[in-house]
């Protein structure tokens, strides 16, 4: 802020305002200490996460036999993985609920045989499958032909429950259900002649061949999960003969086909009573292939029709949302944590340490980068030998969660609390800033803009117990000194002219003796003159200092001023060396005042304008009015007055006259001008001064209040 | 015979050259230096005028008290105050107790002779009234006796200081003339005197006469010159 050329600090409410900006540091603080307390929860989670996972190792320990595979060396078979599925698959034909994973098909069969790619899934105890044929001349089956093999077919071959071959056959009529049934050993009749429900599928056909999606249940493998499929083309819709097989496996299959590499279902069903929500448990076996996984990070696919309606939430919701996410890394985003190549095997660092023997834990980002999970793992021993992994992973989302809502908590009562104490503090400070100002008013309406003091100060406040109060009492106290100096000062002149009269006195009479007796009258009369000086000096004093008092005994009546000021210009023009020019309004211009004083006025005036004129210049007089005041103007050519000396010119003992002699001789106390403005004053107006713009005169304003037309 | 004269003056200069000038007119002089002393010795033997300062030593106040006293016992004195105490209220004060005269310090002794030598020509004239060598000067309602120094405005007597009665006269010379501050300043025959003198001067003057006569109207301001004496309009009773 800046007054006048000062530079000075802001305003005290300013500076409270500043000062309360401190407070901030509560909101951070509490902040700190909720990252603190989510590293804490964070670690225990992690803890806890550990002794989890040793709680399921202990529980797997030893349980050699769920690590095992099926006891025939089935390892030269070509294995056919079964994807866990994040959600239920619709059995439309069509891709799109594979979520990508379609794009991990293998593909078998060469030209010119049938080409194809299957992908097999696993949810819910239920295989589901999805069959892309490249056939751009599908045969359909034929509603007439009681022979299954006369038309494009797909070929199941599987070991049931009791390990006996099995052989399902896939045919449809065009677009839509397709048909499976149990077919004999040359896969041309239906053995029981109707078919088997508990395989399920839709083919989807286009231009470039057809799309079967099929589900059968888990349980119709048997123990050795073995599965084949094969793809018969017939190209000829006339002769109906099969050209050619393309299959999984390989033809001279010595009654193996497949091993569908499936997780340990006893492993499952023993982890399925750990199962968390938001956690999810692995067990692998040494090679890091999944044995078995319970629950999930991410919440059942189920619902994902509903997620439209869940978007939908308000903008202020998102806001926060993205303010806390920033602040803690919290958000109500989804977990998106599912990665279909995973789930058949992982290759971590953590795992690698667990089979290594050493159980522990990790942080890491989630696969949508949107959350952290915890990952701890175990081994899982058999004695000495380390025969498996338990990993547990859970995402922080519930600390997070928790965490969001202490923040908001937080949040809101920072809020509240700061606005309250800013609001407090506002008030507080427009009140101390408003008895201040109003304190620095009345101090300032003490004195006049001459620095007379008034008579009575009126301070409020004073009653305050406070700091202020105390400025407020020291203040009135102050005034009520400076009052009473003043009006000791006033009264010193007075004191001085009665003191000073004895003396001159005895001079003056001891000198006319000094006269009568013969004395040298050049020295007698010069020390007459000394002595009418001191006594003029001291005259002028004590009027100026009582004029007040005289103004206020004085008479004040309606005062005809033009006819005043006509006589006394009239009368001066005889005296006076210089011409005076008088301008006077037509009409009779009426003042409410004394007619001494304002003679005395028009003497001050009319003297210093007569000792600074230019010599054979005249003197100009004007008077003039408007609504409420009249103008004394009195106008005179001669040296200009510097703007640094105008404030001091109306003050006390100020004079402009070298050696304080004026062109009449008479003495100069710089009184003048102080008494002139006084009886400006007190006649309700003021006296002012300027030069003229054409720099080689100056004139003096007395204004005066008129009369009111009521008063004449 | 010479008059007798008391002087009560605190200051021995002062009261030395009071003395030496009043007693090279032939006056018989006593002079005090305190209000004990001249109260005791006034007792006996009454003078014919007093001279009183207010401020005697210690007692600011001994020179009224001195006066009330003295007039108490013969209320015929001329009591002459001669002092430093110039303010208005101090003068109206010494003139209501029933002083003749009241005169700023500082006084020219010539001033003071002759101003003592009126007040008891005065003095004379009212204790044995003789027919008048002059008869008194009339103007309008004015009249002014100067032998007797009095002055009657529509036959009543005005009580006007020697000071306030040569002003009067000096303006009634010459009625319907201005008479300009210098001249007013030589009739009051003071030492120093001001343009505020003679303005404060005519305001108790007015007053006095406002007093007798609320409508009167007769001294004129000259604005920058001086005052005169405004004759009565024609028409207003002779």
């Amino acid at each position: 802020m800046k007054v006048g050329s000062r530079i000075i600090g802001p305003r005290l409410g300013s500076k409270l305002l500043l000062a309360g900006c401190v407070l901030l540091l509560i909101p951070w603080l509490g902040l700190q200490s909720l990252r603190a307390m989510q590293q804490f929860l964070t670690d225990g989670q992690a803890e806890a996460q550990l002794l989890t996972a040793s709680g399921i190792a202990a529980l797997l320990h030893g349980r050699k036999d769920l690590f095992d595979d099926s006891p025939d060396s089935t390892s030269q078979l070509a294995e056919l993985p079964l994807y866990p599925l994040p959600g239920r698959i619709l059995l439309d034909g069509f891709a799109e609920d594979w979520q990508g994973l379609e794009q991990h098909s293998k593909h078998y069969g060469t030209a010119p045989g049938p080409t194809f790619s299957l992908i097999l899934g696993e949810n819910k105890q239920r295989i589901y499958g999805l069959l892309n044929v490249r056939d751009s001349s599908p045969v359909y089956r034929h509603p007439a032909y009681l022979r299954l093999d006369h038309s494009d077919h797909v070929r199941f071959y599987f070991k049931g429950t009791d390990n006996i071959d099995q052989h399902l056959l896939l045919t449809f009529e065009g677009k839509g259900k397709i048909s499976a049934y149990t077919v004999d050993e040359d896969w041309r009749m239906a053995t029981p002649g109707h078919p088997d429900y508990r395989l399920q599928g839709h083919v989807d056909i286009d231009a470039e061949g057809y799309r079967i999606e099929f589900s059968l249940p888990l349980t119709m493998l048997g123990e050795q999960r073995q599965l084949g499929i094969a793809v018969a083309d017939v190209s000829d819709p006339r002769q109906r003969t099969i050209t050619h097989i393309s299959r999984t496996f390989p033809q001279i299959n010595q009654g193996n086909y497949n091993r569908v590499l499936i997780r340990s279902v006893a492993t499952e069903a023993i982890i399925q009573g750990l199962e968390k929500e938001e956690a999810q448990i692995w067990v692998f076996d040494r090679d890091l292939n999944v044995r078995a996984i319970a629950g999930g990070l991410a919440a059942q696919r189920e619902d994902y029709l509903n997620t439209e309606e869940q978007r939908a939430t308000p903008l202020w919701q998102s806001v926060v949302d993205a303010l806390l996410g920033t602040l803690v890394g919290a958000t109500r985003q989804r977990l998106e944590d599912f990665d279909p190549l995973q789930t058949l095997s992982r290759d971590d660092a953590l795992l690698h340490t667990a089979i290594g023997g050493l159980g522990s834990t990790q942080r890491r980002a989630s696969l949508d980068g949107r959350h952290e999970i915890i990952a701890a793992a175990q081994p899982i021993r058999d004695g000495d030998t380390i025969i498996g992994v338990v990993l547990i992973e859970q995402s922080t989302a519930t600390i997070l969660s928790l965490q969001r809502h202490s923040l908001q908590h937080i949040a809101l009562l920072s809020l509240l609390s700061l606005s309250a104490i800013v609001i407090v503090l506002l008030l507080f400070s427009a009140r101390l800033t408003w008895r201040i100002t109003r304190l620095g008013g009345d101090t300032d309406r003490a004195s006049d803009e001459w620095g007379r003091m008034q008579q009575s100060a009126n301070i409020r406040g004073t009653h305050a117990g406070d700091e202020i109060g105390d400025l407020s009492r020291n203040i009135e106290q102050l005034l009520a000194r400076l009052a009473r100096y003043q009006q000791f000062l006033s009264a010193l002149p007075r004191t001085l002219r009665h003191e000073i009269n004895n003396p001159l006195n005895t001079a003056s009479t001891s000198l006319e003796h000094l006269q009568t007796q013969g004395g040298d009258k050049t020295y007698v009369d010069s020390a007459q003159r000394g002595l009418q000086r001191i006594s003029a000096i001291v005259d002028s004093l004590a009027e100026a200092a009582s004029l007040e008092d005289a103004l206020s005994s004085d008479e004040i009546l309606p005062l005809n001023l033009s006819a005043l000021l006509t006589t006394y210009i009239k009368h001066q023009r005889r005296r006076c060396n210089h011409e005076i020019e008088l301008t006077t309004p037509a009409e009779e211009v009426w003042v409410q005042g004394s007619d001494i004083h304002i003679e005395q006025l028009l003497d001050k005036l009319l003297d210093n304008a007569i000792d600074f004129s230019s010599p054979d210049k005249n003197i100009e007089v004007s008077l003039s009015t408007d609504k409420n005041h009249c103008f004394l103007r009195l106008k005179n050519y001669g040296p200009i007055i510097k703007e640094s000396e105008v404030a001091a010119l109306f003050q006390l003992f100020h004079s402009r006259r070298v050696g304080g002699q004026s062109q009449s001789g008479a003495q100069h106390l710089g009184l003048g001008l102080y008494i002139a403005r006084l009886i400006c004053e007190r006649h309700g107006g003021d006296l002012s001064v300027a030069n003229l713009s054409s720099g080689d005169g100056v004139v003096f304003t007395a204004t005066l209040a008129l009369t009111s037309p009521g008063q004449k | 015979m010479s008059y007798k004269i008391a002087i009560v003056e605190d200051d021995p200069d002062q009261r030395h050259n009071y003395a030496t000038a009043l007693e090279k007119q032939g006056y018989e002089i006593s002079a005090y230096a305190d209000r004990a002393s001249a109260r005791e010795a006034m007792r006996t033997a009454m003078p014919d005028l007093v001279v009183l300062d207010i401020i005697l030593g210690n007692e600011i106040d001994a020179g009224f008290q001195l006066c009330r006293e003295l007039l108490a016992i013969d209320p015929s004195l001329p009591v002459l105050f001669l002092t430093e105490r110039v303010d208005e209220i101090d003068k109206i004060s010494g003139l209501r107790l029933g002083a003749w005269d009241y005169q700023p310090k500082p006084v020219s002794l010539g001033f003071l002779v002759e101003r003592i030598a009126s007040l008891l020509r005065l003095k004379a004239l009212r204790d044995n009234p003789a027919p008048t060598a002059h008869p008194a000067r009339t103007t309008g309602h004015l009249s002014i006796d100067e032998d007797a120094m009095q002055i009657r405005w529509r036959e009543q007597l005005l009580e006007l200081t020697i000071t306030e009665f040569r002003l009067i006269a000096a303006l009634a010379r010459r009625p319907g003339y201005p008479v300009a501050y210098e001249a007013l300043m030589q009739a009051t025959i003071q030492q120093y005197v001001t343009r505020n003198t003679i303005n404060t001067h005519m305001r108790n003057i007015r007053r006095k006469f406002c007093a007798l006569d609320n409508a009167f109207a007769c001294i004129g301001n000259e604005y920058g010159h001086g005052y005169r004496w405004v004759q009565e309009s024609p028409e207003s009773p002779q």
